[in-house]
């Protein structure tokens, strides 16, 4: 098994944390180092705690123990929003948008957001129509995620990949460090899946991102990460490229099936 | 139905609003006394009902004492031009908003740390209760006889005075400064703070995970609307020329409520139009000893069941079907 914690470079580390929901244990001290410029898949099965491991990074819910670092700094327990303005931005499993506003709207809100969050204060006071450098950095953003076209239509009308798709763009109107994608595919047909994945990649390459994200689909997984980590029942059972974590038989036999008829 | 209708609804609103405008500065020439003094009060009520709209629809906060900060503007002023008698009414009025809006502050500190939707929504009616039992025990505020013998001042605008008592003086007062408290709320809920309210409202945690502080925003919502009601108030105190502690009792709370969802809650007139129909109600059924409740009730209920959006509600998707396109929900208020 491979337990190598790299990083010269450690942008995100979260050190021994426990969360436990009042009937079970969910994560039991794991450990985890993200390095800038990382792209950081934690895989695992169904229950294994991807999801809870990933409120405790980005701030929805707080670790019982342990804590969280970001760039040195202790954010173990940092609400969300101030993570945020120090350089989070995350997307959920099933897409959240702002239902009925326009598909503009969101990502508006998100620009304007962005700019509270760096302390930019607006050129005109008084206006009630976004000024004329956030409309083109809407227009920008979704030309990046394909959704010019769709532009007008209200969030609640666009189909699930085109929901996450917007929310994608809501994340990266933040600007943010480190970008958190809880399954970025989850739901799509294989179409999807590709095109979301190579978007995923294009935007990496264009901002030089840093991303977590959790995926089940393996070939996503191996497709984009630079470091995997594997989940099982609340611990951390292996870290390191996917190469690497491909090849542990441990990781075979508890997650990949192959091999064992338990899996 | 978006973006391409070309431009926001700014257009539009200010067109609506001046219509508005225009035939309440014509009424006095055309009703009675009766009829002016009914007018006046609906100006009042449908702020009470914009401003609730604005924690309502647009930021999703439930607020069952609105009334309250009615009643706090209204003693505010009536209380402090007594003692002070000088003063110019329009910093009292400043004055008594800034105060609603203070203890809205503070209740928000308290109320929206942890939660909010019906924990709030209680302590907001705890709140009334506690503003009613107040204004019935304290002598200085006329307990439950009520505070008596309010003034309508005189208004000095730099070259000239106007005394508000005279005439049909302090209504106009009244339609002009609800005229600039409906714009100030429209300006709130379209402009740049709006959007996040908005935001809110739709998704709490993901305007979260944008780095808006939810609870300040929230705070803010339920300040501004409570500070506006306050100034409503505070015109209402020397309009009647008496408040009892009625004025803060929940079932005057409930009206900003019915309004809206008379109206419609997506709609910026909605509890304009909610009032106005509302006001109406009241008037023609006001013979009908007893069943007038009952009718207004029931009516009541008709339009909520038959149009869960409100009358505008359901006006926009008679337009919408007329047009044969789908019902006008989400309208681009904010880009182009």
């Amino acid at each position: 098994m491979i337990l190598q914690n790299s990083s010269d470079n450690p942008l995100l580390v979260a050190t021994d944390v426990v969360k436990d929901y009042p009937s079970v244990k969910v994560l039991k001290r794991v450990n985890v180092s993200v390095a800038e410029g990382d792209t950081f898949a934690v895989i695992g099965p169904n229950g294994a705690g991807k999801t809870t491991l990933f409120k405790v990074l980005s701030g929805e819910v707080f670790a019982d123990s342990g804590t969280v670092r970001f760039e040195g700094e202790d954010v173990t327990r940092m609400p969300e929003w101030k993570r945020v303005r120090r350089g989070f931005g995350r997307s959920f499993q099933v897409a959240r948008v702002f239902r009925e506003l326009a598909t503009e709207e969101n990502v508006v809100i998100a620009i304007e957001a962005c700019e509270r969050n760096m302390g930019r204060r607006p050129t005109r006071l008084l206006a009630c129509r976004p000024s004329a450098e956030v409309r083109d950095l809407v227009d920008q953003t979704l030309l990046e995620v394909g959704l010019i076209d769709k532009r007008a239509e209200p969030a609640r009308l666009l189909s699930h990949g085109d929901k996450k798709r917007l929310e994608l763009a809501m994340s990266l109107a933040l600007r943010p460090r480190i970008l958190m994608l809880d399954e970025p595919t989850a739901g799509m047909s294989p179409a999807d899946r590709r095109a979301a994945t190579e978007l995923i990649a294009t935007i990496r390459a264009r901002h030089r991102m840093t991303i977590v994200l959790t995926e089940h689909d393996m070939e996503v997984v191996f497709g984009l990460a630079s470091r995997v980590a594997v989940l099982h029942q609340g611990a951390m059972v292996a870290i390191g490229t996917p190469a690497q974590v491909r090849d542990d038989p441990m990781v075979r036999e508890i997650y990949l099936g192959t091999g064992s008829g338990h899996a | 139905m978006t973006s391409h209708t070309g431009g926001s609804t700014w257009g539009r609103d200010a067109a609506i609003a001046s219509l508005v405008l225009v035939v309440l500065a014509l009424l006095p020439f055309a009703g009675d006394k009766g009829l002016v003094f009914l007018a006046g009060t609906l100006t009042l009520h449908v702020i009470i009902g914009l401003s609730w709209n604005l924690m309502f629809g647009r930021t999703g906060l439930v607020s069952f004492g609105h009334a309250s900060f009615f009643a706090i503007g209204g003693y505010a002023f009536a209380w402090v031009a007594k003692v002070s008698p000088g003063l110019h009414p329009l910093l009292l009025l400043a004055a008594a908003g800034l105060f609603g809006a203070f203890v809205a502050f503070i209740v928000g500190v308290i109320a929206l740390r942890r939660s909010v939707g019906v924990y709030f929504a209680i302590l907001t009616l705890a709140l009334g209760q506690i503003v009613y039992l107040l204004l019935s025990y304290i002598p200085a505020l006329g307990r439950e006889d009520g505070f008596t013998g309010i003034r309508r001042p005189r208004l000095a605008l730099g070259v000239a005075s106007i005394d508000l008592g005279s005439g049909d003086n302090y209504y106009y007062f009244i339609v002009v400064m609800c005229g600039v408290l409906a714009a100030g709320l429209w300006w709130v809920m379209h402009g740049r703070i709006g959007r996040v309210f908005k935001s809110i409202q739709q998704d709490a945690e993901r305007a979260a995970f944008l780095g808006i502080n939810i609870q300040a925003y929230r705070i803010g919502s339920f300040a501004i609307a409570s500070g506006t009601t306050a100034i409503a108030g505070a015109l209402y105190a020397p309009w009647l020329q008496l408040l009892t502690p009625e004025v803060a009792h929940w079932t005057f709370s409930a009206r900003p409520i019915l309004y809206t969802l008379l109206g419609g809650v997506q709609s910026f007139w909605g509890p304009a139009v909610g009032a106005l129909v509302f006001a109406i109600l009241e008037y023609g059924t006001r013979t009908l000893h007893g069943l007038s409740e009952i009718v207004i009730g029931s009516i009541l209920l008709l339009v909520v069941l038959a149009f869960p959006g409100g009358l505008l509600g359901g006006l926009s998707r008679l337009v919408g079907r007329i047009r044969r396109n789908p019902p006008i929900a989400a309208r681009s208020e904010i880009v182009r």
